[in-house]
């Protein structure tokens, strides 16, 4: 049984080329994939966390607003009594990745990561504690 | 020695040679899909001079929209920009101005471009984050002060709201004392390009085309020197779409706005004139220049043949170009100023009307004024130090890009002939067949890279180990959203609610019935200090919202 | 009782998080299945009205069950939706992507939705699906969706233990013609034309009652535009009557029996392959094999 990942959108943005290439790349890796689509509040993303029993959450943010979004995301799962794995991905300058990690991410990559580096993050968290 | 015999030599030379010392590729394909032959000469095209080629000036327009092309004037030098309060982007704007550009291009948030206040729920985070936050008609006063909208051009990156955009420019232009007629720029307004790549739709396609066929008569009536639509191939191929698929979809996507304009009383020499494009350009500086040439020339005959244009402007491809955000890397960004030039080379090479060039930072931030400078610079240096604006069509009748002219515009007919037979642009777009070509180009361009076949320097080749990436990041406030709420407030305080009710009424019922055009009743709402949001509101009320197909 | 006493009672008060645990333990094929499907199965369950919904991707399942369940939700009903996607069998991973077009509705708490990677069960139907409508049952759901993309192969067993099959195709793309041919049309009990706003959309609707009428027992013909919200109350109240009246005459009571005898099955062909497998070696010959095995089973099970 591959573990399940969502891929998901919080914000506005809609430009969902890197998202869509991520998903395909896990799937490609073996693992089942949630897509949410664009524009998801960090509710909306929370509750298809929970609902899909997810392993891994991968979130992606190109308009700048991830500071803002991916804690406050990561703030409504943990609500939820859930912990999955959360990587956050997107344009993320390297001072802001260091903030990110310190409120709730256990990943973080910066612009211009290969989608294969994500892959590698969960084998690793696999690895050492699954 | 004839052509013929030449040619015979020359192929047994080269299979000899090529036995020896292998070429570095077995084959050397365009990201297009189309192979590039080791050499092309007069034999490989059949392109008839006077009706394919034609004169600049002239129809087919292969060679270019004017006689003279930029021995006149350039082209519009246009950087885009815009973020946090209308007042920072304004000073940007002025600065831009300074250094020498022509024309302005406005970027908005996320929540303006899906029209939502800055109070919204939604706008959490966004607020002024991609581009400027624009509310109310306060905004725009401050986003464009002490600048003479008679003076310059202004092309503002909107389509879901467009028509609310554009009704507050021109309230602008009449509070400070300007007639409509006098102001010239564009609003984007694609929104099919929306559902396909960009993701800042509201409406379903309908009511959509609707409100853009409202702007495009309204134009056409009243603002003469106003480009209601700019029909963006830029962000198809973005999203991962090949230079066939990009012009290709466009071109679907204005046969679909031109259908919907042509069901009122309107001819098409009347307004075709008006509509004008915007496409990528990439690194392949042979491809994206045939591309352009291709371009040109289809939309002519389209235009003529299709719709039985009568006038020279309806027929003429007239287009704005940005070079490739896509193309970009964070690493060794310096690089980034080399790949602009040799896109930016492309799109001159190619005709461009106006051109954006990127800043070499913008895969790790928003540009910052440094960077912005390097950019402009590099038109500049294209302009004045380069020699290609100094004759028309410099690279007309090379052999080969008159080859890849022609076999570029035979796949982009192909490919909008199976669009058309899907029952055209909607039908492709609300079946996702767009979307999915794109995805998988997508797909095809990130395997290439992963597997090493397709060389992106400093990425995975030419790599440096130890990168340092400490260098200015421009970053917005996040307490601009504070002010931008506050700023709402005192609009909604000051102005006179019976009369802003009113007329958001008033447009509830307009937008209820199809015959009426909306323009008019939005300006309206507009002046009597109705917010974006609220405007937008009222019409979801009446058309819903759209929701997208699932593909991958 | 058992160590599963905290998440059963958490699944009877609709607990999003213990119905989604109990599924992930359904999934999981390890012993701590045993303990949970007992507890589950030894509860009791509101027969909740099972609704099959198949057809051809692009067809619009997805939205219909959105806005199905979203003319269900504004009348305070609870709606589970599980949707079937199939697995990539070169990486065994899966693109899961029906949720998107039901997003909207939430956040929502009478709204649970399940993605399912459909890992080519045996027989066609899937045990894990089976089991995790007996936990939306439990948690006393009042619909239940089953969503399964493709047509042909293993998704019609599936939709055949549906207390209602619902056929979901749109206008132009002949599907009606590739239903008839595959004799998928006979099992299904309601056949939706979706997006009957497209043009000539009429002529698709015409040619699907024509096939319709062809049929031993037609079923009855839905035209639906989503995107209109068109119909979507007619289509529910057409699913209701249908499992009405298969309830008032007993069929949906033996469907059930199926549906339990079908999983039965199930189980005991993905239970005993392993054992099986590792039985044969290369040098005998397999028709033999197999038989000598089943005899052997056979004489075993007997003799108790």
């Amino acid at each position: 049984m591959g573990k399940k990942v969502i891929v998901a959108k919080p914000g506005l943005d809609g430009h969902d080329r890197q998202a869509k290439v991520i998903a395909r790349v896990l799937k490609d890796n073996g693992y089942d994939v949630v897509y949410t689509g664009i524009r998801q509040t960090p509710s909306q993303i929370a509750q298809t966390v929970l609902q899909e029993s997810a392993d891994v959450v991968v979130l992606n943010n190109l308009s700048g607003a991830h500071l803002e979004l991916f804690p406050e995301t990561v703030r409504k799962i943990k609500e939820l009594g859930i912990s999955p794995l959360m990587i956050g991905t997107g344009v993320i300058p390297a001072e802001d990745q260091e903030q990110l990690l310190n409120n709730g991410l256990d990943v973080v990559f910066g612009p211009g990561t290969p989608p294969q580096k994500i892959v590698e993050a969960i084998k690793e968290w696999e690895n050492t504690t699954h | 020695m004839g052509i013929e015999e030449g040619k015979g030599k020359w192929s047994e030379l080269y299979t000899k040679h090529i036995q020896k010392h292998a070429e570095r590729q077995k084959v050397f394909a365009l990201d297009s899909g189309l192979v590039l032959d080791p050499v092309y000469d007069p034999t490989n095209t059949k392109t008839d001079y006077e009706s394919d080629l034609s004169w600049p000036g002239m129809y087919p327009f292969t060679r270019g929209v004017q006689p003279n092309m930029y021995r006149g004037r350039f082209w519009t030098m246009r950087q885009y920009a815009g973020f946090g309060t209308a007042k920072e982007t304004n000073e940007r704007f002025k600065y831009l101005l300074e250094q020498g550009q022509t024309g302005l291009s406005v970027a908005f948030d996320l929540p303006t471009q899906i029209g939502y206040d800055s109070d919204h729920e939604l706008s959490l985070g966004e607020v002024g984050k991609v581009g400027v936050a624009i509310d109310t008609v306060e905004d725009m006063h401050a986003l464009f002060d002490g600048i003479d909208l008679s003076k310059v051009s202004t092309s503002m990156t909107i389509n879901a709201p467009g028509a609310v955009l554009l009704a507050m420019y021109i309230v602008v232009g009449e509070e400070t004392g300007l007639d409509r007629k006098v102001l010239s720029g564009t609003i984007q307004n694609d929104i099919l390009k929306e559902y396909v790549a960009r993701g800042t739709y509201i409406f379903p396609p309908k009511p959509s085309l609707r409100l853009i066929a409202d702007t495009i008569e309204f134009c056409a009536k009243e603002m003469p020197k106003w480009n209601p639509i700019s029909i963006s191939g830029y962000h198809i191929r973005e999203a991962g779409a090949n230079a066939i698929e990009e012009i290709a979809f466009t071109f679907a996507n204005a046969k679909a706005y031109v259908d919907e304009v042509l069901k009122r009383s309107i001819s098409v020499d009347d307004f075709a004139g008006q509509l004008s494009f915007f496409f990528a350009s990439q690194n392949n500086l042979l491809e994206e220049v045939a591309k352009f040439r291709a371009a040109r020339r289809l939309w002519a005959k389209i235009m003529k043949n299709e719709y039985g244009a009568q006038s020279d402007k309806a027929m003429m491809l007239r287009f704005h170009t940005q070079t490739a955000g896509s193309t970009l890397t964070a690493q060794q960004p310096l690089n980034n100023i080399i790949r602009v030039t040799i896109q930016a080379l492309s799109a001159v090479l190619g005709g461009t009307q106006s051109l954006h060039t990127n800043s070499y930072d913008e895969a790790l931030s928003l540009p910052t004024e440094e960077a912005v400078k390097v950019a402009l610079r590099t038109q500049q240096i294209i302009a004045y130090e380069s020699g290609v604006a100094d004759t028309v069509d410099p690279l007309g009748g090379s052999y080969v890009i008159e080859h890849l002219t022609d076999d570029l515009e035979k796949e982009i007919e192909k490919e909008l002939d199976a669009i058309n037979k899907m029952g055209g642009a909607v039908a492709a777009i609300e079946s996702g067949y767009m979307q999915k070509r794109i995805a998988e180009s997508a797909y095809k361009y990130y395997k290439g890279v992963a597997d090493g076949e397709k060389v992106i320097v400093g990425v995975n080749k030419f790599q440096e180990p130890q990168e340092d990436q400490s260098f200015r990041v421009l970053r917005v406030d996040p307490k601009i959203r504070e002010e931008q709420i506050q700023a709402i407030k005192n609009v909604k305080a000051k102005r006179n609610n019976d009369k802003a009710e009113k007329s958001l009424d008033l447009l509830n019922k307009a937008a209820k019935d199809e015959n009426e055009n909306l323009m008019p009743l939005i300006i309206d709402a507009v002046k009597n200090r109705c917010t974006l949001g609220e405007i937008m509101d009222t019409l979801r009320d009446v058309f819903g919202e759209y929701r997208p197909p699932v593909v991958f | 009782m058992g160590k599963y006493n905290a998440l059963i009672n958490g699944v009877k008060k609709g607990s999003q998080a213990a119905i989604a645990q109990s599924i992930s333990i359904i999934e999981k094929n390890d012993d701590d299945r045993l303990e949970l499907i007992k507890a589950l199965y030894s509860e009791e369950s509101c027969n909740t009205p099972l609704i099959g919904l198949t057809g051809f991707g692009g067809a619009g399942k997805s939205s219909l069950v959105g806005a199905l369940a979203e003319v269900l939700l504004k009348q305070d009903k609870k709606v589970g939706i599980m949707a079937v996607d199939p697995t990539s069998p070169k990486s065994g991973g899966s693109l899961l992507g029906d949720r998107i077009r039901l997003q909207y509705l939430f956040p929502n708490n009478k709204l649970f939705f399940r993605s399912f990677a459909n890992k080519g069960a045996l027989g066609g139907l899937s045990p894990i699906l089976m089991e995790s409508v007996k936990v939306l049952e439990v948690a006393g759901f009042n619909y239940i969706f089953l969503e399964t993309v493709g047509i042909g192969q293993s998704e019609v067993d599936i939709t055949h233990f549906a207390d209602v099959v619902v056929l979901v195709m749109s206008p132009g793309l002949g599907d009606e013609i590739q239903f008839l041919k595959g004799g998928i049309m006979e099992i299904a009990d309601v056949l939706v034309m979706n997006k009957m706003d497209m043009p000539n959309a009429n002529i698709s609707l015409a040619a699907l009652e024509a096939y319709s009428r062809l049929l031993d027992q037609p079923p009855t013909v839905v035209p639906v535009s989503v995107i209109a919200r068109q119909n979507i109350d007619l289509l529910l109240k057409t699913i209701d009557e249908v499992y009405e009246n298969k309830r008032s005459t007993g069929y949906v009571e033996k469907l059930r029996m199926e549906r339990s005898n079908a999983l039965y099955q199930a189980w005991v062909m993905q239970m005993l392959r392993p054992i099986v497998d590792q039985r044969y070696t290369s040098e005998e010959i397999p028709y033999v094999a197999a038989k000598s095995i089943a005899d052997r089973m056979r004489r075993c099970i007997d003799d108790r």
